[in-house]
């Protein structure tokens, strides 16, 4: 599967090998951009993972790309306010986070209900069956 | 913290329309730290979003909110238009921004008899919500639903306004701020109202900035920031200054609600003043293959929707950041310092949307 080419809506996106995600981040700390969010697709063998701020009104995106297996480190140590998305990564994606200051452990939204992470390309959903009328 | 004593608030509690648990720390009556537990509405909607087709997740994505329903399924359309190169005709924008103003307004007033009913002023309460019903009508009147109206369709929108329903809604909304206005100046005016929320939970424009608050979250601490000032439907072609208020505190946070109301009518009078003849959806075909992102200021604050097309009816993916999910962080730096007492209140500050939040 191919990785996005370009996004509508986000004036531009810089490419951080997952050793210097921190490293990127803190760049846009250091420019007080605000953190908006992080979005993550499942691309096969690997995530594409992408951070968005916001730099006056603009939406600017930090991106990597995480190896399956592999851990991400966190970003909360930079903006804690990030804790929320990790968290949900490690729910929905199944992935790892490192350092992750206040962890859930992959029950942040969801039980153990599901064997796979939900947000997984491999994970299929059916519609719940209908309950039978009393007769 | 050893000695400290643990308390659940929530997920069931009066000022909490919507489950969340806040797991707080208290030294005697001080809160000491406050951790959030989710995931009791948790509905797998992003998920959703990838098994329907595209069109569908118009319905799907207002079901989100019961409160900001259609301002999901703006911004989702927003997306996909984006994404697909669509044009929308200028009159579905400016009606477009009549049903979000509408939604905005009865949003607040919603919040507003929340908050009066939080520290026990049941009468305001009933008022704000009797007035919000006056807004409702607006909705129903025109988009046929009170609450799920949908409106929005991709390129456009699903249904017209009239002259004689502009002329209904240019005669209620008079009445309607009036009948506000009373109630506002008695909510901020007095006394009571006053020493339990101004110095309230206080957070800084540059704290908020940090910790990512959206919407009257961050415009409570003075950070004049508003995704419709970026222009979107018929906004960059209205007048529009985004309402702040500069304490940082409970008190701020409720101000700035209760001026955009005035604010929203404004602009839906504005709006339905210079409303443009022609079409209400453009026509197209195909499917999104290429990937948008769309924020759009809900109620609560910026709302966000990413799609990723692959040219078929399916989305590769739908993800939706709400506000509340971006002033949760904020929540929880302002609650350690506050007395237990004032936790609902604090709480209450940041309109919490919790279905919203779970999607």
């Amino acid at each position: 599967m191919s990785e996005l080419a370009a996004v509508q809506g986000i004036e531009r996106i810089e490419d951080a090998p997952l050793e210097g995600l921190l490293e990127a981040v803190r760049a846009y700390r250091d420019r007080r951009a605000r953190f908006i969010t992080a979005t993550c697709l499942d691309r096969g063998e690997r995530f594409e993972i992408l951070y968005l701020f916001d730099e006056g009104l603009k939406t600017v995106a930090v991106r990597t790309f995480l190896p399956k297996g592999q851990r991400l480190p966190s970003i909360t140590g930079v903006y804690l306010c990030g804790f929320l998305v990790e968290n949900e990564l490690q729910d929905l994606f199944g992935i790892e986070v490192d350092g992750l200051d206040i962890d859930y452990r992959g029950k942040f939204l969801v039980t153990n209900t599901f064997e796979t992470p939900p947000l997984l390309k491999q994970t299929t959903c059916e519609l719940r069956p209908t309950k039978e009328e009393p007769s | 913290m050893s000695d400290a004593t643990n308390v659940p608030f929530g997920p069931q509690h009066p000022v909490l329309p919507e489950p969340i648990q806040l797991r707080i720390s208290l030294e005697d009556e001080n809160v000491l730290q406050a951790l959030p537990a989710l995931g009791y509405v948790h509905r797998g909607i992003e998920k959703a979003g990838e098994l329907n087709d595209f069109q569908q997740n118009v319905f799907l994505v207002e079901r989100v909110c019961g409160i900001c329903s259609s301002i999901h399924a703006l911004a989702y359309c927003l997306a996909v238009e984006s994404a697909m190169g669509l044009e929308v005709p200028k009159r579905a924008d400016y009606l477009r921004v009549v049903w979000m103003e509408l939604h905005r307004i009865h949003s607040h007033l919603l919040y507003l008899g929340l908050l009066a009913e939080a520290f026990g002023f049941e009468s305001m309460f009933m008022e704000f919500w009797r007035i919000r019903e006056r807004v409702m009508d607006l909705l129903e009147m025109t988009a046929g639903n009170r609450v799920i109206i949908s409106v929005c369709t991709i390129g456009g929108v699903r249904r017209d306004i009239d002259a004689e329903q502009a002329r209904t809604i240019r005669e209620e909304l008079p009445k309607v701020r009036e009948e506000v206005q009373r109630l506002v100046d008695a909510l901020l005016g007095d006394y009571t109202v006053k020493r339990r929320t101004a110095g309230k939970g206080v957070i800084s424009g540059q704290a908020a900035l940090d910790l990512g608050a959206v919407g009257p979250t961050l415009r409570g601490s003075g950070v004049a920031q508003d995704m419709r000032m970026a222009g979107y439907a018929a906004y960059s072609e209205l007048q529009f200054q985004p309402v702040t208020f500069p304490d940082g505190d409970t008190y701020s946070r409720t101000a700035v609600r209760a001026y955009e109301v005035f604010q929203s009518m404004d602009l839906v009078l504005a709006a339905l003043e210079n409303l443009p003849e022609g079409e209400l959806a453009a026509k197209f075909k195909g499917r999104p293959d290429g990937a948008a992102l769309a924020r759009v200021e809900a109620p609560r604050g910026e709302l966000i929707y990413m799609v990723v097309g692959n040219g078929t009816k399916n989305l590769e993916r739908m993800r939706v950041r709400v506000p509340t999910y971006a002033n949760i962080p904020a929540l929880l730096s302002v609650l350690p310092g506050c007395e237990f007492a004032d936790v609902p209140v604090v709480t209450l500050s940041i309109d919490p949307c919790i279905s919203c939040t779970e999607r």
